[in-house]
């Protein structure tokens, strides 16, 4: 489920079991339902949607177990979504999926990760990179500045430029990566694991591409599954994890 | 949600099922003519040929109290008969036990070899029947047709949707307080110390690239934690090595044990077995 901000509306937009829903922002009115099953099969479906994006403030992306992409377009008002096009890049299902200006980061359950880019004379979306590493799930993917930051199921994390060029990799989590969040006023990332650790790295970006580690947080015998930063600056954040019923705040001293 | 978690789910939650009441009937000294034909027909209602069949389609979980239902009548499949409350103490112990092994799975895939100790235990249990113990080759190879060549993001679909399943139960178990592996509040302890899965690499290290695509730099910084490789993968093959104590018979330790579960009340031992015949 995921919240997303256009400049003038959000949507509350939850990807399940056999289709999307779209609500308005308090969730209270269903703007728009489609079904990735047909209408009038009524057998077991084994299709699903998973990762949820905007893409230039006028579109929405969500990806699908067939590993397509499904673009639709925003009204600025009103329940008038239409689906533009279908993305085909990945044969895997597809994991997560971020937006940043004009470009789009995809990523699938066999580890490919795939940039896409809006060009906005033609209005078509184009394959910008793709960066094939087989082995281990691809688990949360960002973008900020030039970089592509990957997470995998493995607990590495990989630095890329968006042309695919590989700069680091960090063995960051024990256990599988399930989320990870970019505070994109100071390159800060934030990753959280099922090893019950949430960390805190720096990128630089100027002369050569690093990333440094800048502070760990272990939520004892919690194994997390979800995190964001709560300011632009990465000075906050919560995260959440299984079969726990808060949310846990933390902030810089 | 995965379409193929349900025989998973039943296999595991029957095998736990199958240990305790081995260890009731061990700890009651009942017979073991008696208890040998209690576990043979449990066993062998448990895996019928036909109900495998439909348990293996892909469909959806049974809602919670469907899936009691089942083990209700298998837990009365054979001459022993138990009252509610003990099966309420039997059933919460076999859903404790096994969302401790789905949680605590090193990798998704683990899953798999947690049912297989499972079926390796059972198949133990009724060596001296060939006709059961062919129903359980039967299931091991719907296993592994089923299931030996999933990927590893199919796999934790499984596992996510199990651990939905799961959500939210916190029953405290005797066992499991006294080694450690739940805290008081029902919450199972997570190490920051032990292996990590089978090809993955313990955390520490940052490798930074040239331009050229050489490793030219490394830093390590503090893991928070004391991990280390992993030198086997668990094997699916028949006779294999599972790598993985998880799915074993936690009860046939050598040492005291009860299979208590605490309750609100004052604590009463799980007094089920009684023979009906």
């Amino acid at each position: 489920m995921k919240y997303c901000d256009y400049p003038s509306r959000s949507l509350m937009v939850m990807a399940c079991q056999r289709g999307i829903q779209v609500y308005d922002a308090d969730g209270s009115v269903m703007l728009y339902w489609h079904s990735l099953v047909p209408p009038s099969s009524d057998e077991v479906s084994a299709s699903f949607a998973r990762g949820i994006s905007t893409f230039q403030d006028c579109m929405l992306c969500i990806g699908t177990d067939s590993g397509n992409i499904l673009i639709f377009d925003v009204p600025t008002r009103g329940a008038n979504i239409v689906l533009r096009e279908m993305l085909k890049g990945h044969t895997a299902p597809i994991s997560c999926l971020f937006n940043k200006e004009d470009l789009l980061g995809s990523g699938d359950d066999s580890g490919k990760v795939v940039v896409w880019q809006h060009d906005v004379d033609s209005n078509s979306i184009q394959v910008l990179t793709t960066i094939d590493i087989q082995g281990s799930p691809c688990s949360s993917v960002l973008l900020w500045e030039e970089l592509v930051i990957v997470a995998y199921a493995s607990g590495l994390i990989r630095v890329f430029n968006v042309l695919g060029r590989l700069h680091a990799e960090v063995a960051a989590h024990a256990r599988w990566i399930t989320a990870m969040d970019v505070a994109p006023a100071t390159g800060l990332v934030l990753s959280v694991s099922e090893d019950s650790f949430a960390k805190i790295w720096q990128l630089k970006s100027e002369d050569t591409v690093e990333i440094e580690h800048k502070a760990s947080e272990c939520v004892q015998d919690v194994q997390l599954c979800g995190c964001r930063f709560t300011s632009v600056n990465g000075s906050s954040f919560c995260v959440t994890g299984y079969d726990l019923a808060e949310v846990i705040c933390f902030a810089a001293k | 949600m995965s379409l193929r978690t349900l025989p998973l789910l039943f296999i595991n939650l029957g095998g736990e099922m199958v240990y305790i009441l081995d260890q009731r009937l061990k700890a009651q000294v009942i017979p073991d003519e008696k208890a040998k034909k209690v576990l043979h027909d449990i066993v062998s209602t448990m895996f019928n040929r036909r109900f495998m069949d439909e348990l293996f389609k892909p469909q959806e979980l049974y809602s919670k109290k469907g899936l009691r239902t089942v083990f209700d009548r298998l837990a009365h499949a054979s001459i022993m008969r138990l009252n509610t409350a003990s099966m309420d103490k039997l059933y919460d112990l076999m859903t404790m036990a096994f969302k401790y092994q789905v949680a605590m799975s090193l990798t998704p895939r683990d899953v798999l070899l947690v049912t297989l100790n499972h079926i390796d235990a059972i198949q133990s249990f009724v060596a001296e029947s060939p006709v059961i113990s062919g129903h359980v080759d039967n299931v091991y190879q719907l296993l592994i047709t089923n299931y030996g060549k999933l990927s590893i993001g199919e796999f934790q679909l499984i596992r996510q949707t199990l651990l939905n399943f799961f959500q939210d139960m916190h029953i405290r178990v005797s066992i499991f307080l006294k080694d450690k592996v739940q805290n008081s509040n029902g919450r199972f302890a997570i190490s920051t110390a032990g292996m990590v899965p089978y090809g993955s690499e313990p955390p520490g290290i940052i490798r930074m690239f040239s331009t050229e695509g050489e490793h030219v730099k490394t830093a390590s910084f503090p893991s928070g934690g004391n991990y280390t490789y992993s030198m086997q993968q668990g094997s699916i093959e028949l006779q294999g090595n599972r790598c993985t104590q998880l799915g074993t018979n936690m009860y046939a330790m050598n040492k005291p044990f009860e299979t208590t579960i605490s309750v609100p009340a004052p604590q009463q031992p799980m007094s089920m077995v009684r023979e009906h015949e």
